[in-house]
């Protein structure tokens, strides 16, 4: 969470309008990974600590180098690493730095229950507000990128804030300025995309990737973060990049639907009841026939 | 030229390299000769069709390095650049990337035994006098034919008559050959691996390192903490507590024999390289100046101040006690405002050199008053009148101030020169030989990327980079490019003494291979590399150790000092060992389990990281299995203190054999076999 | 069940008229199940809706609220699981139950007169206790694995969903139900409210509501024997 005052245009579990809502006066940020030319140092990972003031995590060696399974509470960014046959028979090392998304549509804002503690800036920028946050582990489940994670000491759920604190005050996200190959790059929505394409065709052209692309998912109405891939055809091999990501429809049904359903159902339960009692009234005790002759 | 004769370089170079056919490439290296074809296809494709526009560069690490051939290998590729014209282009050239930051500047600075600074050469014991010295270090330009050669290392006197200026100051006249008895004479081989093998046989007592893990960094680390053990007394300067520090409780030596090792050790807090402001020079040559981030902490101190106070204790005593030659040290110039505490930046002045008396030049009138701080080497004399500790480095701190200060990021010609951005050696040109950009009439080969041309109005060599050439030199004079040779020429025939193996590179295989040369069995490793008779130089026959093994670092560590940042540690918290998939399969060997890997020499424990990076290869008729692992854990830092792992050095492994030219070991292909721990 | 008539002086003074429903014991155990529903309730809607979030307040705030939920939903489920052992053979369906499910039209329209009688329980109160038993075991199951959520792996993640799914849906039912069960508790049937407090009927009510069961108690045949 930062404390950078950005213009709000989407409030999670609020009930009511949203004072931002709609507004075009911000450009839109993005931040472009070209997996192609990341070289898997995992500078990003330790600007990243270094920057939201994350100590260093106990790891073990599982095989990979890749520092751990999936990102934490604590460890936001991580370089996920696939090595990958190609149907040629060559191998790519496939690296993938790991992050949240910054969706346009974004399933942890729309699945979480508490006012304000996820809002989403007119640049893009979606952003856990902790202080409001009550731990119910909501956005994990609707999130499409398993990047929401509980911490189970805070009680809350934490996740990459693009440097919201930074790129308030103009600067770029701590990982674009570490990175040492220049495979991370910073910009407007439109620059990124343009800069992106054009790398994809390069790919394309002249590197024999005819597959490759841009990765800016639509499921999610686009991401404020997006990747060049080699082969943009098979993201899954990206450390399991979903292909056509998502809010997951019961968590869609549970937030939109469900909620009308169910809060009518309430209401028609309510109202029956009453109804019912206008209607016909308390059950009489009937007295036994003869047991109590003075009675009626 | 006809290049017909069958005596010419490129007849006899067309002899020599027609054995490497590409059946006999796949039969050497395993790699498919489709592959080779392609990628061959793929780097010469520049040159389709006779287009001379397009550039290939080559970016080589110790991966080439690190072999007793390595000279033949970047010699290939120097050739390779030269014969495809990828040399002086903005784009091409033969590019090293380095494990430090300031490698480059190491070796201009004389970080080898055998040179002085700027590459001039280091005195042997048959150099009587300076007059022999430079009669043998200068060289004379060969003219063949009409190509003339500017012989720019004809200037050699007045490199090193400055820097004994420089060294020695008043005490450097005419009379006594500027001081030249003072410099130490050269008479045998002073490289890594004869340091510890004299150390080893009780011939070098005592050994300052700084900065410097020598039992980690060096091959053979037994041999290595087996050498220390003998040693009076070592000084290790450092920000952590290092394995070389703390040979004397390697794993594997007991208390008991701890009591007996009588190495006294004096470890001495230095500062981190964010605690202390100078120079770094850059692969690309460019010399920049970085600050200090913050102070030392505690009682470390900066290098220049420890060495300032050995420096003048030193001379202390040889002033109170005399000696056999106190001159050395009694004149040489310490002109530093404090003594203690030399200021870098007035050491680089030092370097960069300085007027001794009123100079002018003759053809621009320009004077420089005595004391004032030299333009650049073109104004060195080598009557005296000039002193510079660096020639190459003249033109960095002038009198209009630090040149490697500069971060300008202005860029006008688009092709990356930055021109103002630190300054690059010589006279900040950044690229060398750049006389080679052009056609022989001085037009760039490419117009797009200009780099430098023949301005005829002005009679001169102008452009976005500074021309690496005669400046008034006409094409139609047809000087060579190669301003450094004395032919004018790149070198694809290296004459006799320019290096130690022959004038064509050759194919070895290591030392230690899995297969006989099979360009010529009996000679199957380089016939110039030495090997130590020691107890702990053993070396391993393919019939025991099957295995190839080859070492490296990783992009999250660095060296052995990283492994004391838990930033670091988390990203690889364990020693790995990377086998192909296959070969863990042959030995039931699964992902993440403990192996051994054992070389003649020693044996590393780490876990095995099974992986599909690594694929058996076909050499030579074999089926070769390669293994990797990374150099970067000892046996102290974070996890080693905290037992998490087998504190057992990746050099225990690797065999105490070295190029015979650069003097680097034989880390990237020796023998090893594999089991589980 | 210790169900007896009793034959001491109660509130009206008669000797033998008053009837002994829920022990102590079936009491306590109801109104603890009750406080913890209530607030899984209480809490589970304020997440339910942003326009019921303020609900949290009152229970101690957002996080406050979070963190007893599942505490006190597992302590709900216990407390369910204790009723269930206390009541199973009393809400086991019988052919009286089919009967009187039958002609359930009447039972909504307050014509008793023309139901078939009833045992300890009726059809709908046995209906209500299976619901909020079944309830209780999906609530709780779905319950952890929402409390848990990262520990259902990525590759599973269709269990999240599916527990999402459940939580809701059985939660949504059992609040139904709960609105009938307090509606027909308090409103409806007047001294069911009070016989869960105080443990006591009349006679007239009992055999009124639960004739089967007045009958058996009067004969002093033991519960759970109407089957």
């Amino acid at each position: 969470m930062s404390q950078a005052a950005t213009e709000i245009v989407r409030i999670s579990g609020h009930a009511g309008s949203v004072p931002g809502a709609g507004i075009d006066r911000e450009f839109a940020v993005c931040k472009l990974i070209d997996t192609t030319t990341c070289i898997g140092c995992k500078a990003c990972e330790v600007a990243c600590l270094e920057w939201n003031g994350y100590t260093f995590s106990e790891t073990t060696f599982n095989n990979s180098y890749q520092t751990m399974p999936e990102t934490a509470w604590n460890y936001w960014n991580l370089i996920k690493f696939n090595e990958h046959e190609t149907e040629d028979g060559n191998l790519m090392l496939l690296m993938r730095k790991d992050q949240c998304m910054h969706c346009a549509d974004p399933g942890c804002l729309v699945a979480c229950p508490s006012d304000a503690a996820i809002v989403q800036y007119a640049n893009g920028i979606v952003d856990f507000q902790e202080a409001n946050c009550i731990g119910c582990g909501y956005c994990v489940t609707g999130c499409p990128f398993n990047i929401p994670k509980f911490s189970p000491t805070a009680k809350k759920v934490f996740k990459c804030t693009l440097c919201n604190d930074r790129v308030s005050q103009g600067l770029e996200p701590a990982c674009i300025k570490t990175c040492p190959t220049g495979c991370l790059h910073f910009g407007t929505k439109a620059e990124m995309k343009e800069l992106a394409e054009t790398r994809a065709r390069q790919l394309r052209d002249h590197s024999g990737h005819r597959n490759a692309g841009v990765y800016d998912p639509e499921g999610v109405g686009g991401t404020h973060v997006i990747y060049v891939l080699h082969d943009a055809t098979n993201p899954e091999a990206y450390g399991g990049l979903p292909k056509d990501p998502h809010i997951p429809w019961v968590v869609r049904f549970w937030k939109g639907p469900a909620k009308w359903i169910g809060n009518l159902a309430l209401l028609g339960g309510l109202l029956g009841v009453t109804l019912h009692y206008f209607r016909y009234g308390p059950k009489e005790v009937h007295p036994e026939k003869g047991d109590n002759g003075g009675k009626p | 030229m006809t290049l017909q004769h069958p005596r010419c370089v490129f007849q006899l170079l067309k002899q020599q390299y027609s054995r490497y056919t590409p059946e006999t490439v796949e039969r050497i290296t395993g790699i498919p000769k489709d592959q080779y074809l392609k990628a061959i296809d793929m780097f010469t494709s520049v040159r389709k069709d006779g287009d001379m526009k397009k550039v290939a560069t080559i970016i080589y690490a110790v991966g080439w390095t690190q072999h007793t051939f390595g000279t033949q290998i970047i010699r290939t590729a120097a050739m390779t650049q030269l014969l495809l014209g990828n040399v002086g282009r903005a784009g091409g050239g033969v590019n090293a990337l380095r494990g430090h930051s300031n490698i480059q500047g190491a070796t201009d600075m004389a970080g080898l035994y055998d040179s002085l600074p700027g590459y001039l050469k280091a005195p042997t014991p048959a150099d009587a006098d300076l007059a022999a010295f430079l009669k043998r270090t200068t060289p004379t330009a060969s003219k063949p034919n009409s190509w003339d050669s500017f012989n720019y290392y004809s200037n050699t006197p007045k490199f090193m008559v400055s820097l004994l200026k420089a060294m020695y100051g008043p005490a450097a006249t005419k009379e006594n050959g500027f001081a030249f008895d003072y410099l130490p004479k050269v008479d045998r081989d002073y490289s890594w691996t004869h340091i510890w093998e004299d150390m080893l046989n009780g011939k070098v007592k005592g050994m300052m390192a700084f900065g410097m893990n020598g039992v980690m960094i060096g091959p053979d680390t037994n041999k290595n903490i087996n050498a220390l053990k003998k040693a009076d007394w070592l000084v290790v300067g450092e920000i952590y507590p290092d394995e070389t520090s703390e040979f004397w409780r390697a794993p594997g030596i007991s208390a008991d024999e701890q009591k007996t090792i009588n190495t006294t050790v004096y470890r001495l807090p230095c500062a981190g390289f964010a605690e202390k402001d100078g120079s770094m020079t850059n692969s690309a040559r460019w010399v920049t100046w970085k600050y200090a981030a913050v102070p030392p902490p505690g009682q470390a101190r900066l290098d220049q101040d420890i060495i300032a106070q050995i420096f003048l204790r030193v001379r202390d005593l040889y002033k109170k006690e005399g000696g056999k030659f106190p001159d050395p040290i009694l004149n040489l110039t310490w002109n530093y405002a404090d003594a203690a505490h030399p200021s870098l930046s007035q050491v680089a002045m030092e370097l960069n050199g300085k007027a001794l008396a009123e100079l002018k030049d003759d053809k621009t009138g320009q004077v420089i008053k005595a004391g004032q701080q030299l333009p650049g080497f073109a104004w060195l004399k080598d009557d005296g009148t000039t002193m510079c500790g660096n020639w190459i480095y003249s033109g960095m701190w002038t009198e209009a101030g630090s040149q490697i200060q500069r971060r300008g990021t202005d860029d006008p010609s688009g092709l990356g020169i930055y021109q103002n951005w630190a300054w690059s050696w010589p006279a900040n040109r950044r690229v060398l030989y750049n006389r080679a950009s052009c056609d022989p009439d001085g037009k760039p080969w490419d117009p797009e990327r200009k780099q430098v041309w023949w301005n005829e109005a002005q009679q001169s060599w102008v452009g976005n980079d500074v021309p690496d050439f005669k400046p008034d030199s006409h094409p139609k004079d047809h000087m060579g490019p190669f301003i450094m040779n004395p032919e004018g020429v790149g070198r694809l025939f290296a004459p006799i003494g320019v290096i130690a193996d022959g004038p064509f590179p050759e194919h070895y295989e290591p030392i230690e291979s899995p297969i006989k040369n099979p360009l010529h069995p009996n000679q199957s490793s380089n016939p110039l590399v030495k090997k130590f008779n020691s107890p702990f130089d053993k070396f391993g026959t393919p019939d025991e150790y099957s295995i190839v093994c080859t070492t490296y670092r990783l992009t999250e560590q660095y060296h052995y000092w990283t492994k004391n940042n838990p930033m670091n540690v988390q990203l690889i918290p364990e020693p790995f060992v990377e086998i192909p998939v296959e070969l863990a399969q042959e030995k039931g060997i699964k992902g993440s389990e403990p192996i051994k890997v054992i070389s003649a020499r020693g044996t590393y424990v780490a876990k095995a990281f099974v992986t599909k990076r690594l694929k058996p290869m076909t050499i030579d008729g074999k089926k070769v299995y390669q293994i990797g692992l990374p150099i970067h854990q000892g046996f102290r830092g974070i996890q080693e203190d905290a037992g998490r792992d087998a504190r057992t050095p990746a050099n225990l492994l690797t065999p105490a054999v070295v190029d015979p030219n650069a003097h680097t070991p034989e880390s990237k292909g020796f023998l090893v076999k594999i089991e589980k721990a | 069940m210790s169900t007896q008539v009793i034959s001491r002086t109660r509130t009206t003074g008669e000797p033998g008229r008053h009837i002994l429903r829920y022990t102590l014991s079936e009491r306590i155990h109801h109104w603890v199940g009750f406080l913890f529903y209530a607030y899984c309730l209480i809490t589970g809607l304020a997440f339910w809706s942003p326009y019921m979030f303020w609900l949290a307040t009152i229970v101690g705030g957002g996080p406050t609220a979070r963190f007893w939920h599942p505490i006190l939903g597992v302590a709900f489920a216990g407390s369910m699981f204790w009723m269930y052992g206390m009541w199973k053979r009393d809400m086991q369906i019988t052919e009286a139950d089919r009967r009187w499910k039958a002609a359930i039209k009447n039972y909504i329209e307050n014509e008793d007169q023309n139901l078939p009688p009833e045992g300890r329980f009726n059809y709908g109160q046995k209906l209500f206790f299976w619901l909020m038993f079944w309830g209780v075991i999906f609530l709780l199951i779905s319950g952890i694995g929402l409390w848990f959520v990262e520990s259902i792996p990525w590759s599973l993640r269709w269990l999240r969903y599916l527990c999402v799914f459940l939580h809701v849906s059985a939660a949504l039912a059992t609040i139904g139900g709960f609105i009938i069960h307090v509606y027909m508790g308090t409103a409806m049937v007047r001294g069911g409210f009070s016989s869960i407090i105080r443990g006591e009927v009349t006679a007239d009510w009992a055999r009124t509501h639960h004739r089967l069961w007045y009958e058996e108690v009067v004969k002093g045949r033991p519960p759970g024997s109407t089957r």
